[in-house]
């Protein structure tokens, strides 16, 4: 991999193309760097689309991920979502990697069930495929699964495979209006609240 | 005299809007963005429940319209919200011992909300600054018109993207 100056995308090597996007270095494997190629040839890039195939899961803001083991009561994975304040927990197999997902969605449905849930194995409640992607992987593909698979959360995985962080809806949120600052993130979050006494004299 | 100064100040006139540069974008997301209102994202028809509404009925709409989020709304006015993150909150444990109380108990009152001729980019600010996944809009009499869901704004994101 080749070191480049910020923003000067324009070096390809053995197959794969090394950038330098917001200091960080970013690998592209070939099917990725054939299709981003004459993008950079053109000089077209940095824009959010194209960023969302050239910059990695690496670049969003993971947040830190909750994991359970099969066993685990429902209630104690409630009890461990509410402490995080997180809306899932993912159940990892013996070697770390991803084995299901319990989500606040999936709560929802047990919850008219009756208690009893509460005191049975996550294994018998949760979702058995957990949607991930990898750490290499290009950020299009979150909003692929999460537009797909109609999905909030998407566990990411290191290069062994094992869980290692969560990303999902928002952090795709806050990576679009990192994009926009201009139109995003200057926009006044609480309502403006009327004015009922008369300011000054 | 008079006719001449007249024609002096005619002829120093300039048109304000000679100077006027039209707002340039990025890509048509951008656009979109800025110019498009909330109401092209917001979910039409959206759900709601009064406030005498009980915990254990309230449960039962979400799971029923498969809904992550329920608009409490008195005399059409908002004045909460009940989402999954309130069941996973103050519910999920609690069940048996709450069911019967009306839903006031455990919504989350005073919502951030946007009205419907905000820019789009105003519901998106919510959902990446403030964190809320569902987003209520009200019209100018603070009547509830509609809901941004997280859904409804990855396809406005798409679609936008498949525009360009």
């Amino acid at each position: 991999m080749v070191p480049l100056s910020p923003l000067l995308l324009s070096e390809t090597q053995a197959g794969s193309i090394a950038i330098l996007v917001h200091k960080m270095q970013i690998s592209l494997n070939q099917e990725h760097s054939r299709q981003y190629q004459s993008w950079f040839i053109k000089g077209i890039i940095m824009g959010l689309r194209e960023n969302l195939g050239l910059e990695t899961v690496r670049r969003l803001e993971l947040r830190r991920l909750i994991t359970a083991t099969p066993d685990m009561l429902v209630r104690d994975a409630i009890q461990l979502m509410r402490k995080h304040d997180i809306g899932c927990v993912v159940v990892v197999d013996e070697e770390g990697k991803p084995d299901g997902i319990f989500t606040e969605s999936l709560l929802r449905h047990l919850i008219l069930s009756g208690s009893s849930f509460l005191d049975e194995p996550l294994k018998g409640h949760m979702a058995d495929r957990c949607p991930w992607v990898k750490m290499t992987d290009p950020i299009q593909t979150v909003l692929e699964a999460m537009q797909i698979n109609n999905i909030r959360f998407i566990c990411v995985v290191d290069e062994e495979g094992k869980a290692c962080a969560l990303t999902g809806q928002k952090g795709l949120m806050e990576y679009i209006a990192e994009h926009y600052p201009r139109v995003v993130m200057v926009q006044r979050i609480t309502p403006i609240k009327p004015v009922h006494k008369r300011e000054g004299a | 005299m008079t006719d001449k100064s007249t024609h002096s100040s005619f002829d120093e006139y300039q048109d304000p809007l000679d100077n006027y540069e039209p707002v340039k974008y990025d890509d048509a997301l951008h656009r979109a963005l800025a110019e498009e209102k909330v109401s092209a994202i917001e979910s039409q028809p959206f759900s709601c429940i009064t406030p005498e509404t009980t915990i254990q009925e309230a449960v039962e709409k979400l799971n029923q319209m498969k809904k992550g989020c329920l608009m409490v709304v008195r005399d059409q006015k908002l004045v909460g919200v009940l989402s999954d993150r309130d069941l996973l909150m103050k519910v999920s444990l609690e069940f048996d011992e709450i069911k019967n109380e009306p839903v006031t108990k455990v919504m989350t009152d005073s919502p951030i909300y946007v009205k419907i001729g905000d820019s789009s980019a105003k519901a998106l600010s919510v959902m990446a600054v403030a964190g809320y996944r569902h987003v209520p809009v009200v019209d100018e009499e603070m009547n509830v018109c509609g809901i941004v869901s997280p859904q409804r704004v990855t396809a406005f994101l798409t679609e936008h993207f498949d525009g360009q």
